[in-house]
């Protein structure tokens, strides 16, 4: 056969995959800087650390390394643990205790 | 046999790259969103698209496109299981980190919400 699922996800990543995610991380990148307030700085970095944990799990596939993906893991709950720790901060003006 | 096990290859491979495909413009739309909607608790709902279908669906499409990989050898099953768990992370992670930044910048009144009709909670809570 003529297609080989290789070379399709190859090309597919390099040409599909990260241009879209560089449109959309510089538009969320945008967001971080212009952000008139707290929250919706936060917004933007939860919405980049996510796709960051997704873009990370297709290059352990573009580069054939199985480790690369433990680093999402680590990208998700960071970006939970922000959102709850500016959520606190904001509501009750301290951290822990 | 082998035939079989191929043709089931790339019924897994479309389907992932289907999803995965879904996710990305689902990402571009969420960040347009985030940029141009005018207010912060309009800015939410960008925000979860992005968050929901923009990291969720691609990544259970990266799982299923890891199957499909017989390049990578038995690696690929590590990678088809951690896609699946960070998916369910993010889908129970996400909704719960929106909804606690929200209530919190809408107590400590740090964004006072323009766009809204009536605010039962506001009378309410004074």
């Amino acid at each position: 056969m003529g297609f080989s699922i290789e070379t399709f996800l190859m090309n597919y990543v390099l040409y599909f995959i990260v241009p879209c995610f560089l449109i959309s991380m510089t538009l969320y990148l945008i967001r971080l800087i212009k952000g008139p307030t707290i929250p919706d700085m936060v917004l933007a970095t939860a919405c980049i650390a996510y796709d960051a944990c997704f873009f990370m799990c297709m290059l352990s596939i573009y580069f054939r390394n199985a480790y690369l993906i433990l680093a999402a893991f680590c990208l998700a709950l960071w970006a939970f643990i922000l959102d709850l720790y500016v959520a606190k901060y904001l509501e009750a003006r301290e951290l822990g205790e | 046999m082998s035939s079989m096990v191929l043709e089931l290859n790339y019924v897994l491979f479309f389907i992932g790259i289907t999803l995965t495909t879904i996710g990305a413009i689902f990402d571009v739309i969420a960040s347009i969103g985030l940029l141009r909607f005018p207010e912060f608790y309009v800015r939410l709902h960008a925000a979860t698209i992005g968050s929901i279908g923009g990291a969720v669906v691609p990544i259970i499409g990266v799982a299923i496109l890891a199957l499909s990989c017989t390049f990578l050898g038995p690696q690929r099953f590590f990678i088809f299981g951690c896609s699946i768990v960070i998916a369910m992370i993010i889908f129970f992670v996400a909704p719960v980190g929106s909804h606690a930044i929200a209530r919190a910048a809408y107590r400590s009144r740090t964004v006072v919400p323009k766009y809204v009709v009536h605010d039962e909670l506001r009378r309410v809570r004074g």
